[in-house]
């Protein structure tokens, strides 16, 4: 036993030498091996044999790669990737026609889910960048017409020194002026903010250099973005920049520099300047009431809805104003302010929760469209290969080769769109996020998930889109395909045909959704007269006790036509009261205080009676209402009177169409016009003036209002607005997503087309041998057409019978979150299905022409 | 002079490949060139130097016979072939040129 021991080589090393050796072409290396080894046991003793074995096959090694590679003969064939590549690469030219749809449609698909998902992320990561968001609150003010952001400026004052638990304060206000360096000649246009030193605080803003912002010195904080811009560099304490609001110029001189904030902030930051206000405004017993939005910081961990409810005692001690004591203040967090778009104000940006879903949904859709497409075309296409994989199989192709080849070829196909999308996603990002003005960026802290999901994505997407086909292939029985007993398989047809229907119903519903969304805006935009109204400019402020003063003033200006002073005028909510309920109208009521000029210089409609004062000189007591409050009172209102708890009873003149006062999305509420008390009673709540002007001159205009503003009023801010700019900050969010929409939607039906086109020319192409022998034997076009597209109409019109229901309660149920909406009638849907009728024919008409125009001998001659 | 890519060791093996004539295998050509220049060889080392060879044309093979000793492996038997002699005298020519250019007294103390 020891001595056959001693005879053999190290079985380890024997056992890797057979290993790194295997082959009958190299068992040479053994043999010698052997030999050497008995040799040298007989004249050097078995250990220093055993030795030299050992380092012989660890030299040895370096011959295993040499004999690999050497073994693999021939080396083309061995190397089947190179080979499924480069054939896939080819079978992709071939069918270039079919491969470019598949393509542009993945592409678009991808482009499309990666926008929104850029945009919706880009949302929800919102000012991630914040340490305990939940401490930055608003006070918000609840009256009886909604909700509002802003907030008497003295109850934040007030608040901030009595109620525990708030930290910092600070009232926000934002303003756009021009700006320049002290002796620059340029001036840049810059929304600034205005807010107490304790903004930096509560915002956790960073000074990166200089000193933060004091009362009583005429001092700003810029941004490092702006302090380039203006200066290009950073060392910029101390110098001046000089600030134009509405033609006043103050100098101002730079405090500190702050640190740009990320682009996911919900707010900016670029200018801080102090908040001061006259010291007046801050008296809560005064009778004039300046708003402003009002943010705290909080102590950790407190009850801020707690903290709320002490708010109407603190108040009580300091007002008897019955206006502030009614209302219901609230604290709101930085989530719930972001999320609640009808109580916004300029500061921090709002976003639209249902248009963050249904961009989500779009997204996906669009997604799932584009997959479903490219499943479905390359399973049709790899069926009309049928007859190469056949071919493939008989020359000894295994199963799992075809397999691999198919998912090489739609791995090269995915890889291309994704390409194509990252180029698409560069160059149309900026664009859009310069027209929308939403952020559109990946932050760099999830480049790698992006990345690997991506990666993930396009190998999911690989394996489903070409394991089906693959699996349809590779069933068929080869020898009956060689037989001729199948030309076309029959396999897969119903999975096609459901995709189709998918397909179909999708795009129906998104086609139905958009014509739905653009009759909305329409109807919206018609309701707001908003072409009227760009010719007219609101003037806010305490107009007081003597109104005719500045009418008389204004109505000097030539070009000016009417002037109107009022309570309220329509348009977002600002801090206006109202509502009232008597015996009457219990549900309560606005009541505007207005002029006889109102209803003209607003270009308001009275649908039914008259206008004040139109042809007889009316009472005091007469009043206007709206079509909301008319359908309140069963009979016809003109002429009744009404007690409305005045002294005596009001006569209704006239109905005024219903105009939206605050977001569209609000039921238009109840409304009265009261003519103003000559004896000045009413006086106190007036505070807008009308003005409807000639639009020659605009700015020539606009330097006299502020003149005689001046004069009249000169401790009142100028505060002018335009009503058409006024109104259409109502649905501003409403028109953008209508316009996004669309482009998504135009989109997806896009490419349900691109896959319907590509399937008909699939059906025509594998026809074309049947077409070509029905037209030698007399066909014409319209029953070959009527022959190669019987299917796809049924495929219509059983899209459309579950499309249509579907989007019709979709659609009611979006709807329901408008007050005033249009119907969802017939013609949506018949527009809908003639515009898929029609893309359908012409599509087919376009392949079956080709098909009939074709010579049938060349055709048949192919085969 | 052409180059021939042919080192010293490589030379001494082609040539002993030749003298060895029809049982020229690694082995053999091992026992052999140590018998000859009195050097300790590794056989792994001539494997490598052979089959280097046989990759630049330089040898040919093909498979022998098998004996116990060897385990029943057969054994690759090397022929050096027609470039190989060609390199192999393209070398010994090169050699005999620069022999015959030696100056005569030179070579006088050389051959002594």
């Amino acid at each position: 036993m020891s001595q056959m021991n001693n005879t053999t080589p190290p079985k380890v090393f024997k056992r890797l030498l057979s290993w790194m050796f295997p082959t009958s072409s190299t068992e040479e290396i053994e043999g010698d091996l052997n030999e050497d080894f008995y040799y040298n046991t007989q004249n050097q003793g078995h250990f220093t044999a055993r030795l030299k074995y050992a380092f012989d096959v660890l030299m040895l090694v370096r011959l295993y790669f040499r004999m690999r590679s050497k073994n693999r003969k021939p080396t083309a064939m061995q190397n089947l990737f190179f080979f499924h590549f480069k054939f896939g690469l080819r079978a992709i030219y071939r069918q270039r026609l079919h491969q470019s749809i598949n393509i542009a449609t993945l592409t678009l698909g991808f482009s499309c889910f990666a926008l929104i998902f850029l945009f919706v992320y880009n949302q929800q990561q919102k000012d991630n960048f914040l340490t305990e968001p939940e401490r930055i609150v608003r006070l918000g003010s609840i009256a009886e017409w909604g909700e509002g952001a802003g907030s008497h400026v003295g109850i934040g004052q007030m608040l901030a020194n009595e109620l525990p638990g708030i930290e910092a304060y600070s009232n926000v206000s934002t303003s756009i002026v021009e700006i320049k360096t002290l002796n620059g000649n340029e001036s840049f246009t810059e929304t600034i903010t205005n807010g107490l030193p304790s903004l930096v605080d509560i915002f956790q803003l960073e000074i990166i250099r200089g000193e933060n912002i004091k009362s009583g010195i005429k001092s700003i904080l810029i941004s490092e973005k702006i302090s380039q811009k203006l200066f290009s560099s950073l060392d910029v304490i101390g110098k001046e920049l000089t600030l134009i609001s509405r033609g006043n110029e103050t100098n101002y001189t730079i405090a500190g520099v702050l640190k740009d904030l990320p682009v996911n902030a919900s707010f900016s930051v670029d200018i801080l300047k102090l908040f001061a206000m006259n010291e007046s405004y801050y008296d809560l017993n005064s009778n004039i009431q300046v708003s402003y939005p009002a943010y705290f910081k909080v102590a950790t961990n407190m009850d801020i809805d707690q903290m709320a409810r002490k708010i109407p005692e603190l108040l009580q001690a300091h007002t008897s104003s019955e206006s502030l004591l009614s209302t219901q203040y609230v604290f709101r967090t930085l989530d719930e302010i972001k999320s609640n778009i009808d109580a916004s104000d300029n500061f921090v940006e709002a976003i639209d929760g249902q248009v963050l879903f249904i961009f989500s949904v779009v997204g996906i859709v669009i997604l799932l469209l584009a997959l479903a497409n490219y499943i479905n075309l390359s399973a049709a296409l790899s069926l009309r290969r049928v007859q190469e994989m056949c071919v493939r199989k008989v020359m000894g192709a295994s199963k799992k080769t075809i397999i691999i080849q198919q998912v090489i070829e739609s791995f090269i196909v995915c890889f291309i769109a994704l390409i194509l999308t990252s180029l698409v996603i560069f160059y149309f990002t900026n664009r859009i996020e310069n027209y929308l003005d939403i952020p559109l960026r990946i932050p760099s802290n999830i480049i790698g998930w992006v990345i690997l999901i991506t990666f993930l994505g396009l190998i999911t997407l690989t394996l489903i889109a070409s394991l089906y086909p693959a699996v349809l292939v590779t069933s068929i029985k080869f020898s009956d395909f060689l037989k001729g007993k199948i030309t076309q398989s029959p396999k897969g047809k119903l999975i096609r045909n459901l995709l189709l229907v998918i397909q179909f119903s999708i795009s129906a519903s998104l086609i139905i959704g958009t014509l739905t969304f653009l009759k909305q805006l329409s109807f919206i935009d018609e309701m707001h007269h908003t072409a009227k109204a760009g010719e007219v400019l609101i003037l806010k402020g305490k107009i007081g006790k003597n109104p005719e003063v500045i009418k008389q003033q204004l109505n000097t200006i030539p070009s000016i036509n009417k002037i109107s002073i009022s309570s309220m005028v329509p348009g977002p909510n600002d801090n206006s009261r109202g509502g009232m309920g008597t015996k009457d109208f219990e549900s309560g009521f606005d009541f505007y205080i207005v002029d006889e000029n109102f209803i003209d210089v607003l270009g308001l409609d009275i649908i039914q009676g008259n206008n004040f004062y139109n042809d007889e000189k009316g009472s005091e007591t007469d009043f206007l209402i709206n079509e909301s409050l008319a359908t309140m009172i069963k009979e016809n209102p003109i002429g009744k009177s009404f007690d409305l708890g005045r002294s005596t009873p009001s006569r209704v003149l006239g109905i005024v169409r219903d105009f939206p006062v605050q977001t569209i999305k609000e039921k238009i509420k109840p409304t009265a016009y009261f003519l103003r008390r000559s004896n000045g009673d009413s006086d106190n709540s007036l505070n807008k003036v009308a003005i409807r002007f000639e639009p020659t001159d605009l700015k020539k205009t606009i330097a006299q209002i502020e003149e005689v503003w001046r004069s009249v009023y000169p401790d009142q801010p100028f505060d002018l607005e335009f009503m058409d700019d006024r109104i259409r900050r109502t649905y501003t969010a409403e028109l953008k997503m209508g316009k996004v929409f669309g482009a998504f939607t135009a989109v997806a039906v896009l490419i349900s087309f691109l896959g319907l086109f590509g399937l008909i020319t699939y059906i025509v192409q594998v026809r074309m041998k049947e077409v070509s022998i029905r037209k030698i034997l007399g066909a014409n076009f319209l029953s070959l057409a009527q022959l190669l597209t019987r299917k796809i109409w049924y495929i219509l019109i059983l899209a459309s019978v579950i499309s249509f229901p579907l989007a019709y309660y979709l659609l009611q149920f979006w709807l329901e979150s408008f007050a005033y909406r249009t119907e969802i009638t017939a013609e949506v849907f018949i527009t809908t299905l003639i515009l898929f009728m029609a893309i359908v024919s012409m599509t087919i008409f376009w392949q079956v022409k080709r098909v009939t125009m074709l010579n049938p001998a060349e055709v048949l001659r192919n085969e | 002079m052409k180059k021939t890519g042919v080192g010293e060791f490589e030379e001494m093996v082609l040539l002993t490949i030749c003298v060895l004539d029809n049982s020229a295998y690694a082995f053999s050509i091992k026992t052999e060139v140590e018998a000859r220049t009195n050097r300790k060889l590794n056989i792994s080392a001539i494997h490598t130097t052979l089959y280097r060879m046989e990759d630049k044309g330089l040898l040919t093979s093909e498979m022998g016979e098998s004996n116990s000793i060897r385990g029943g492996k057969r054994k690759r038997m090397f022929s050096v072939t027609p470039f190989g002699i060609k390199s192999l005298s393209e070398i010994k020519a090169t050699r005999s040129k620069l022999w015959e250019d030696i100056p005569a007294m030179i070579l006088k103390e050389l051959k002594s």
